[in-house]
Parts: structure tokens; sequence; C-alpha cells
């Protein structure tokens, strides 16, 4: 059995194809949605999911979360002693979703496809690779989310004729694209995004406003806030924007040093303090439907995907924009995972999937760094190349020819780049590759570069040199953000030695780091009665016996949602 | 391609058609056996077939003949009132692109906008003329106010998923009203677009931005269809250039421009071509400014007419160039900004054979040169009395090099000239094409210029070892320089012509006793280098200020003559016994100077030449006061002789090179 994952910024889940249809899998907690968080507890322990999102608040320097957007770079996230990259917590958090699926379908899982944003570089797409196979998982195919949100929303009218953009729009980033069913065929026209744009920017912006508008930031007069109080701050504005797509008017107030802060936003000034926010929306969009040639009015829908579509001021933006209503038939936040189980279920020839097909498209451009001739025997050095130029459908090999420009040149070194500026220093660095070339004439040696861009967007290069027909093919791996295969070895066999929190007893662990968060919160009496209660759950979770920790927990449980919804109101 | 063609056609499983639907189909269906997951490269070909046979099918469409129902409808649009009064273009320019786009099989798609909305309007005929329907059509659609695309429909039967149950509420937070548009796109973008103009006497790329991030122009459709207004604009010719690039840039058509041609097969592809004129006419412009003749020329739109510049080797050269420039990376400033008559009437003009006045002054070298070894010849022979010897020998040997070199200018021997390159290439093509253009060989003829003249200073030698000193020295220095030189300017035959002047004077009055050589040398190389400096410098290489590098170069000068006649004064007075010190102060004030002007200077082979011969000649001077005299009439002329070979061998190396390079030019 193949799963898809959708392994998002502050949300992942997964799902499976079974008798024609995407089936989520439900986690320990018996929840649809795992928050990509990663904690460790006093004791050594990890914990994944929503346990450590509750002891984000509590234990910030202990928990980790948004870490999908340092895939890819060197970036180091230090978790009490040790340092994790951001492939190693991924991986926690796939190991999770992992076992929630051999509970649920009882029986082992060893391959699994991983949804990422379209607009993921050739790092991020390799260092997600890394983590499923941290977490024991072998990809089978990294999967672009807003293709595997049109596959979910596309899959039952594979047979009709329409074009459509998908509007992915997640926890920390956005993607945009389009695609054109015909007769089965589900063919991504083009693909275009921010990788660095998501819901959870708006979050900042709240936090940004309120520090300042509540003259909290006065009353700091410099001093930074401690981590604790950023993030209990940061969920009173995630709370905060949530609330905004219920109501038309939210007050977001918290406590330093005994007195109260607060700041009541409306939808309309929040519209116009995300005005840049927003309008980093509509430049993919124009793009994509630019580089698939397709006018707004010729599409037939718009859908929508990714939790921060919930926004009334994206859905605003997005009517707006296109003149017509989104459909939003699919639960935004389960779509990509429904789609990657279709394409699991692709991938393992269901039967009820044999009338369709998929192809998808490279969404960025790839290229090598030139020197043009400015004039005799003047080069201008560090142009770009393009060779396979964006939104071309994937797998896609081509070739171009270079030559050398000085005599005698023994040695040629390709620079590989990835982006679409016209020199490369604006560009990506992906890596080079050297080889050796006969010594002759400047401009009678020549060389093929082939770039093949593969469906998983793995990209390979192979230089041929046409004198001697000698085949050089690069492997990109001194990319800074890429782990070597020895560092991934060591780093899988570390990872095995970290004690991992039993899945059996994940919801209790939850329930306790999220009374603590509460116990936190709360002052005076409500404190006292907190403290006696996770007391005499902790006693009966020592009994072992089930029946008794069950009648506990629900006691517990009922308790804790009062006390938030009190101090909330 | 053709067998390219029929593949694709045959991958695809089906007969040639321009019915995109069946090409889709059967891709489809071929698809369904080639996934791209399973076999990369056979899906690789059927993608690639199947994009080709995209592109055929569009351009057979295009290919086929209106129907009646659209060109009645063509007729109709053009009864619309214009959309801009200024949106006129100009029949010519649309001719050339409809001439250019038409083999294009992906631009030329048939405008569907059209027909689409010029039923609903009334029609009263227009007036196109027959003759010029291609043009009409297109410049109508400008006039028109377009309307392209059914308005989509926003009711839920296109939504897809019609039978799954909506999973939540859907949020609508907006009232259909509100997102709705009050018109079509194109009506609204209009207005938009005429409120714009109308409030913007100089319209500005902030003013822009600012209205296309504004809430009107959220809707995308609106977008596209102001878009569409500013290509109009653009395509005009009358628009404002900054404000075309401004708006070009905006939108980034330069990368890309499909989109727009969906709405108009030609409109989008005046706009940028104009916008490409614009931005080359402007660095065109910049050129001539910086004193670019050929263009100064052609911007102004001059007709080649009988000048000097037409006799200027350099000129003509330049012109061709420029020509060949403008043909084949700027055609677009061809087309646009440039009048193609003038054009066509220099294009003629300059590839004509041509008599130089360059080519003049090399000959009258050359025929110096020739007199002077006639000269040798009649005086062994006896041929003729003195009287009348040097005159008719004079007149001569010039008027054999001036005919000569005029019937080389309308008949090249182009066999000789390939002959002789093949030859070069074949003896000096290491140095020629390697060496020359390091740095380091750029100084391969200084320890020539140095050694020589000290190893003549240090021991005392016999006639005839000074003699081969003098010719292997001197044309060791000559090879070197030649064979590292990179750059060969016509300046260097009036150089040529000077030195043969300066060394006759000089000798002359050396042998009467009335100046003395090394003055004369002096004066001739002050003259020779100042010469030379007023062309143009390669020095900026070393991004020295002009007028510093003016002045450094007269102190030099000054300092040399100085030096120079200080040495001159102290030997005649005898004011030192030993005149090896002065010498050597004199070459420490010397060689620098020399060195930080001449390095990667184009002439320097000549003015090497002329530099190891006053230093040799300074040299043997000093060291033997008598020299001249003790050697008497024999010597001097073997001397002469030395330094006419040298020129002779310069010369023909020169006309060798300027041949090889007007070849290559030509080639291009």
């Amino acid at each position: 059995m193949i799963i898809g994952i959708d392994l998002g910024t502050t949300n992942s889940l997964a799902a499976y194809w079974r008798d024609g249809q995407s089936h989520i899998i439900p986690n320990a907690l018996g929840e649809h949605l795992t928050p990509s968080c990663v904690g460790i507890d006093e004791d050594g322990t990890v914990l994944v999911g929503q346990a450590a999102r509750e002891r984000l608040q509590t234990h910030p320097h202990l928990t980790a979360a948004v870490f999908k957007r340092y895939m890819g770079s060197e970036k180091l996230v230090k978790l009490g002693k040790r340092e994790f990259r951001p492939e190693e917590l991924s991986s926690m958090v796939l190991r999770a979703l992992k076992e929630d699926a051999e509970h649920h379908l009882g029986e082992t899982i060893s391959e699994a496809i991983i949804t990422v944003p379209a607009y993921f570089s050739d790092a991020q797409r390799k260092a997600t690779r890394i983590a499923g196979q941290l977490a024991g998982l072998k990809v089978e195919r990294l999967l672009n989310e807003p293709t595997a949100a049109a596959l979910a929303y596309g899959i039952h009218d594979a047979g009709q004729e329409c074009k459509f953009l998908v509007f992915d729009f997640g926890g920390g980033t956005f993607d945009v694209s389009i695609l054109e069913l015909f007769d089965g065929v589900m063919e991504v026209r083009a693909s275009a995004g921010d990788n660095f744009l998501g819901g959870e920017d708006f979050v900042s912006l709240m936090y940004d406003n309120f520090l300042e508008k509540s003259g909290l930031q006065l009353a700091l007069a410099g001093t930074p806030l401690a981590a604790r109080q950023i993030q209990r701050l940061r969920d009173e504005a995630e709370r905060a924007k949530c609330l905004l797509s219920q109501q038309s008017r939210v007050t977001m107030q918290t406590q330093y040093e005994g007195r109260d802060f607060t700041w009541e936003i409306d939808e309309e000034e929040l519209t116009k303090l995300a005005e840049p926010l927003l309008q980093r929306l509509r430049t993919p969009v124009e793009r994509a439907l630019r580089d698939a040639t397709i006018r707004a009015s010729e599409l037939n829908s718009v859908v929508l995907a990714g939790g921060a579509t919930r926004m009334p001021i994206v859905r605003k933006l997005v009517s707006r924009m296109f003149g017509r209503f989104p459909a939003v038939n699919l639960n935004p936040d389960e779509a990509i995972a429904l789609g990657a189980a279709i394409q699991a279920g692709l991938k393992m020839r269901d039967s009820a999937l044999e009338e369709v097909v998929m192809t998808d498209v490279a969404p960025y451009s790839l290229g090598i760094a030139i020197a043009r001739q400015i004039a005799p025997n003047q080069y201008d050095g560090g142009h770009y190349l393009p060779i396979i130029e964006r939104n071309l459908t994937v797998p896609v090999s081509r070739i171009e020819n270079i030559t050398t420009i000085r005599d005698y040149q023994r040695e040629l070194t390709v620079s590989i780049f990835q982006g679409e500026s016209r020199l490369v220093k604006d560009n990506v660095y992906l890596g080079k590759i050297e080889f050796p070339v006969p010594s002759k004439k400047a401009g009678e040696v020549s060389v093929d570069i082939r770039f093949t861009y593969d469906i998983s967007g793995v990209l390979e290069v192979e230089a041929t040199v046409k004198e001697t027909d000698e085949k050089y093919k690069v492997l990109i791996t001194e990319n800074a953000g890429v782990m070597s295969p020895e560092e991934m070895a060591k780093r899988f066999r570390e990872l095995a030695d970290l004690k991992i929190h039993p899945r059996d007893q994940m919801e209790n662990r939850t329930l306790i780091a999220h009374a603590d968060r509460l116990y936190e919160q709360s002052l005076g009496d409500v404190r006292h009665f907190l403290a006696q209660q996770i007391a005499s759950f902790q006693v009966s979770l020592e009994s072992q016996n089930i029946d008794v920790i069950r009648h506990e927990r629900s006691k517990l449980k009922e308790i804790l949602q009062q006390i938030e919804s009190e101090s909330f109101l | 391609m053709a067998s390219q063609e029929t593949d694709a056609w045959a991958l695809l499983g089906i007969a040639e058609t321009a019915d995109e639907r069946a090409v889709k189909r059967a891709y489809a269906k071929q698809l369904k056996k080639t996934r791209p997951e399973d076999d990369p490269v056979a899906f690789q070909a059927l993608r690639t077939a199947y994009e080709r046979a995209l592109s055929m099918a569009s351009y057979l469409r295009s290919q086929a003949p209106y129907d009646e129902t659209e060109t009645e409808a063509e007729a109709e649009v053009a009864a619309q009132p214009p959309a801009m009064p200024s949106a006129e273009i100009t029949a010519a320019a649309l001719s050339i692109l409809t001439a250019k786009h038409a083999p294009s099989p992906i631009t030329t798609e048939a405008p569907s906008a059209i027909e689409h909305e010029a039923a609903t309007t009334p029609a009263p005929a227009t007036a196109a003329a027959p003759e010029v329907s291609e043009v009409s059509e297109a410049s109508q659609f400008l006039l028109k106010t377009p309307e392209p695309l059914p308005a989509p429909s926003t009711s839920s039967d296109l939504h897809i998923l019609p039978r799954q149950q909506t999973h939540e509420d859907t949020g609508q937070y907006l009232t259909r009203e509100e997102i709705e548009l009050d018109g079509t796109p194109f009506e609204i973008a209009s207005q938009l677009w005429h409120e714009y103009v109308a409030q913007h006497d100089v319209l500005q790329s902030s003013s822009l931005a600012r209205l296309l991030a504004s809430p009107a122009l959220l809707n995308l459709e609106v977008r596209d269809a102001f878009e569409f207004y500013c290509a109009q604009y653009c395509a005009d010719e009358h628009a404002d250039m900054e404000m075309r690039a401004t708006i070009v840039e905006f939108f980034q058509w330069q990368q890309s421009i499909a989109h727009l041609l969906k709405v108009h097969p030609s409109i989008p592809h005046v706009a940028l071509d104009r916008y490409f004129a614009d931005r080359t006419y402007t660095q065109l412009r910049h050129q001539a400014l910086r004193g670019n003749q050929p263009l100064q020329v052609l911007l102004a739109k001059q007709a080649p007419k009988l000048s000097w510049k037409m006799f200027d080797r350099r000129f003509i050269l330049d012109m061709r160039e420029t020509l060949h420039q403008l043909q084949w990376r700027y055609p677009e400033v061809l087309r646009h900004k440039l009048d193609e008559n003038i054009i066509e009437a220099w294009r003629d003009s300059v590839h004509r054979k041509r008599y130089f006045w360059q080519t003049f002054v090399t000959s009258l070298v050359f025929g110096f040169a020739l007199f002077l070894l006639l000269h040798f010849a009649f005086d062994a022979l006896q041929w003729l009395s003195e009287d009348v010897r040097s005159l008719f020998v004079f007149v001569l040997g010039e008027g054999i090099a001036i005919a000569g070199f005029a019937w080389l200018s309308f008949h090249p021997p182009q066999r000789f000239f390939r002959l002789v390159e093949n030859l070069r290439d074949a003896l000096l093509y290491k140095p020629l094409h390697v060496y020359r253009y390091q740095i380091r060989s750029q100084t391969a003829y200084l320890p020539f210029v140095l050694l020589t003249p000290l190893l003549l200073l240090g021991t005392p030698i016999s006639e005839a070892a000074h003699n081969f000193f003098v010719l292997g020295s001197v044309i060791g220095c000559a090879l070197s320089m030649y064979a590292t030189s990179i750059y060969l300017g016509w300046m260097s035959y009036v150089l040529a012509f000077f030195l043969a002047i300066v060394s006759t004077i000089s000798f002359s009055a050396l042998s009467q006793g009335q100046i003395s050589p090394l003055t004369s040398f002096t004066l001739g190389y002050g003259f020779v280098l100042l010469l030379l400096r007023t062309g143009p410098g390669v020095l900026s290489l070393f991004n020295i200020d002009h007028r510093i590098l003016l002045r450094a170069r007269l102190l030099w000068l000054a300092l040399f003559a100085l030096s120079f006649w200080a040495i001159e004064t102290a030997s005649k007075t005898g004011f030192a016994d030993n005149m090896l010190l002065p010498y050597l102060c004199w070459l420490l004030i010397c060689v620098p100077g020399f060195l930080l002007m001449n390095v990667l200077v184009s002439q320097r082979i000549f003015i090497n030449i002329v530099f190891n011969l006053v230093v040799l000649r300074g040299g043997l001077q000093m060291l033997w006061p008598n020299f001249i005299d003790t050697f008497a009439l024999d010597s001097r002329m073997k001397t002469l002789l030395v330094v006419m070979s040298l020129q002779a061998l310069y010369v023909i190396c020169n006309l060798i090179n300027s041949a090889l390079e007007m070849r290559k030019t030509k080639a291009k």
C-alpha cells in the first residue's frame, strides 16, 4: 500500500486510496490534522503533533514548528541539547503519520507519495525526499501540492473537458496551478507560486500590529519579549485570525507585567494592513495564467486548497479577481492529502483510475551560466542560459550546445542554476559539473548539455563532449542545504536512538500538554483547580487501568474545554 | 522538418488535421498507453509530437480561408466608433508584421474575438480598399472597442464536481453583485484607460502601478482587457516612448506576449516591436553621440552623397559593419525608426569597390621606398644623367606605386590574400592567436629594445658585427612585435610616411653636417608620437582620464626632448669623457614613459622600430663621435638600407594585415 502524505507547514495529514475513493487516516487522537510540530519531553522522548503544539507555548525552547520553511537550508533547530535539521524534524512528523497509517490500515507501510509546494526548489525537494527516507519511507514520488488538490477536485470529472485554476494557500507556502482536463488527461498547464507566503505571514502581521497598536511595544521599551510570551501572543494572533472568518470584529488581548493590553481589529482594517501580502497573492496568479496562455475568462472554475484560504479576506480577493465564487467543495485542509492518495492509487494502478493520466510541469526554469561575446575576444560572464524553460511538461529532456571561448582550453566548468533572471547571480545555484575537453581553438570544441527533469522534480545533468563522445553526469551534492548520503546514514542512526513517545499514550500526553498550557495561562483559583486535576489524572495513568484512564481523560477534557472557553470570552 | 511533422502525426495515430480537439483526443488515447511515470522517453516523444501537432493544427486553421460570416463580421467591426483617437497604426508597419508573422504557425490565430461581438452591432459598411484589405483588417480592429470571448458564466453549471456534496459552507462573504462586473470587461477597462489617459498628460509608471494595484482592476478579465488597451496604445506610432517602455516593462511583455496574442494576433507584436525599436534606437543614439560617424549619418537620415567621408576607409568599413548589425541584430529599428530607402542606398554605396585616401598615402610611402631602391639600382647601373636621375626615379617609383595600389583596390587578388592567410595561419598560428592576447606577450619586444643597444655599448665591435647586430635586433624586434600585435590601424600609414621623411631628412642633413641625427630623430619621434596619440586611445583600458593622460604625455615628451638635448650638448662640449652614464640616465627617463604609453597601443610596431633606431643610433653616436665619418658613404648607405628595408617590411606586414581584416569584415 502506498499512502499519500501532505506534509504541511502547520498541519500534516495522510490519506490512502481504496474502493475508488480517498480516505483520510485519523491520527492517534482520532483527528485528521496532525500539527507539524515536534517537541522533546523533559525526559528526552520525542513528541509529535498536537502534544508538541500545546507545548509550543509552555516549552518554546523544546519545541519546533514551521520547520518546512527551512527545508533545503542549513538552518538547524535547537531542541534542548540537540540540534536538528529541518529534514529530521519533518521525518519525525512523517514517522508519526506512518505509524497512524499502519495502525489504521493494519499493515506495514513502506512507500509514500509526499506533496511539496509546486514552487519548491531542487534543494527543498531533495530535503523532503531525505525526510521521507529518514522516516523509513520509500518516497515513490514528490507530488506538487496544487496538482494534488486539482486531482482531488478533478478526479471525478476527468472525462469532461474543462480548465481550472487551483489556488493553494497553505500555512507557509502559496501555489497556483492551472489545469486542463480532457479525455481523462489531467494536464497541469502552468504553476507559479511563492515559497515564503502563507497563513503564518498573516499571523506575523497581526502579531506585529498588536505589539504596535496595543501599546505593548511602548511598554516593553526595547526589552525583548520572552520566548514563551511571544508564542502565547502568536497563538492569540492565530486565534484572532481564525475568529475573523466567523465574526467581523475580534479583540486580541494579552497580559504583560500585570497590565492588560488589547487591540480590536475588524476585517476592513486587516485588509488594509494585509495589502502587501494580498498583492503578493495576485502576482503568481497572473503569471500562471500568462504562462498557460489561458485567459481568466476561459477558466471554468477556481478551486481553493490550503487552510489559509478559509480567511475571508483571501476568499474575497479570489472572488473579486475572478469575478465569481471559488469552488470549496472539499475541505481545503484535506484536499491535498486526498489528491496525494489519488496519485498513490494511480501509482498502484488501481482499476478505478485506469482511464486517468496526470501530467505535471517544471515550475521554474533550469539552466547554466554562460559567457556572452560582447566584442571580438571579449566575453561577459555570468549570463543565464535556460535549458529547461519553466512550465514545460515533465518528464522533460532538453539539450543545448555550448562551445569553448578560450583557445586551448583544457577544462570546462558548467554551473547549474535555477530561476528566471537574466543574470545567474540572481538565480539559485544548484551545483556544477567539471570535465576535461580536448585542447583546441576557441569555438572548435562543442559540448552538449542535456538537462533531464523527471516527474518528481529531480534534475539530472549530462554533458557530452562531441569530439570524444565522453559523457559526464552531474551529482548535485555540494548544495549546502542537502545532506550527503554519509551524513544521512549517520543522522538515520542517531534518529533511531531517539526515544519516541508511544503512540497509544499520545492522547494522554497531549491532554497533559494541553492542561499544562492552560495552567500557565490561568491564574488564581483556576490554576489551583487545574493543578489538582492534572495530578489526579497522572495518578490514574499510573494505575494502568484502561477504563479508569478513559473515564478520567474525558473528565479532564471537559474541564479543559470549559476553562478555555471561559478564559477566552 | 517535414519528416518530423509526419512522424508527429504518425505517433499520435491520426491523419493531419486542423482540428485541435481531434489532436487532443488522439494524444489522450496514446497517453494512456505511454504514461509519463512508466516510460519517460516514450512519453517525451509523444509530448513533442503532440505539441508539434497542436501548432501545426493551429497553423492550418490560420491558413484556412475565413468563412463568410467572419468576413461579414469584420466589416461590421470596422464601423464601430474608435476606441482611442490616436490609435492608428501605419499601414507600412502592419504590412511588415503581417509578412513577418504569416509563416509562423504559433502566433497566427484567427481572432475569434471579432466574430463574436460584431454581430450585435449596427453595420454601416466601410470603405476598406481591397488592396489594403489585410492591413485594414488589423487597423480596424484597433479602432473598435474589442470585446472578445463570451463573458464567463458564473453559474454553477460550469463548476466542476457538481455531483459531490459541498463539504462546508462555501463561505461566500460577498454578494454576487459585489463580485460581478457592471459591464463587460472591455467596457470597464476602456473607461479606466480613458480616465487614466485624461488625467495624465505625461503618463507615469508610478501612477500606472498604482492604478493596477487599485481595486478597480482587481478583476482579472478587466486587467486582461486593460492590458490589451495598453498594448494598443504601445502599438501606436505616436505613443510616448517613455510610456511605451514603462508599459512594456511593467507587464513584462519582453518575456512573453502569448497571452495577448490570443486577443489579437498582431497588435501585441507591433507594440513589442516598437518597444524594442525604441530601446535600440536610444542605444544607437548614445553611440552616435559618442562619435560613431556611420550612426550619426544614418540616424540623421542622410542619403549617401559625394564627400570626403566616402574616401575614408575607416568610415566605409564602419558603415558596412553598422548596416550589417542593423540588418541582423536590430531589424526592428530598420522597420520603425529608419528610412528603408536611405538604408538601401547606403548598402549599395558601401559595398562598391572604392579608392580610399589611406590607399593613396600608402602608395606614396611605398612609392618612396621604391624610389630609394630604384635609386640604388640606377646609381649602380649609371643609367641616366645625374641631373635628371633623382627626379625621374622619384616620379617613376611613386607612379608605379599609385597605379599599382589603385589597380589592387579595384581588382583585389583574392587568391593571393587567401594564400597569405593560410600561410600565416600555418606558420604563425600560435603567436598570432594565442600569445598576442596575453598581457605578458605584449612586452615581449622589450628584451630586444633594451639589450641590443647595451650590447653595442659594452663592446667595441667590427663593422660586420655591428651590422649583424643592427639587423638582427631590428628584425627580431619587428617580428616579435608583429606576432604579438592585436590592432593595426590606418594611422600607421601616416607614421610610416613621416618616418620615411624624417629619416631621409636626417640622413641628408647629416651628410651635409647641418644637423645632428639625434636631434632630427627626436623631432621626428616627437611628431610621430603626438600624431599617434591623437587617434582613438586604447589606453581607456587603464581607466585613465583623458585630460590627465594628455598632460602626462606632453610632460614626458618634454622630458624626453630635454634630456636628449642635454646629452647632445654634453657630447658636443666634451663635458663628459664617458658618455655611457648620461646615456643610461636618458634611457631611464624614456623607457618608463614609453611603457606607460605604448603597452597595448595599436601602432606599437612602428614606434618600437623608431625607438630601437633612436636608441641604437644614439648609443653609437655617443660612443663613436666619428662613427659616421669613419664609415663614409658606403656605410651610411648600408644604414639607410636597413632603415628602408625595415619600413618596407613594416608596410608589407601592415598591408597583409589590413587585407585580412577587410576579408573578415566581408565574410561577416
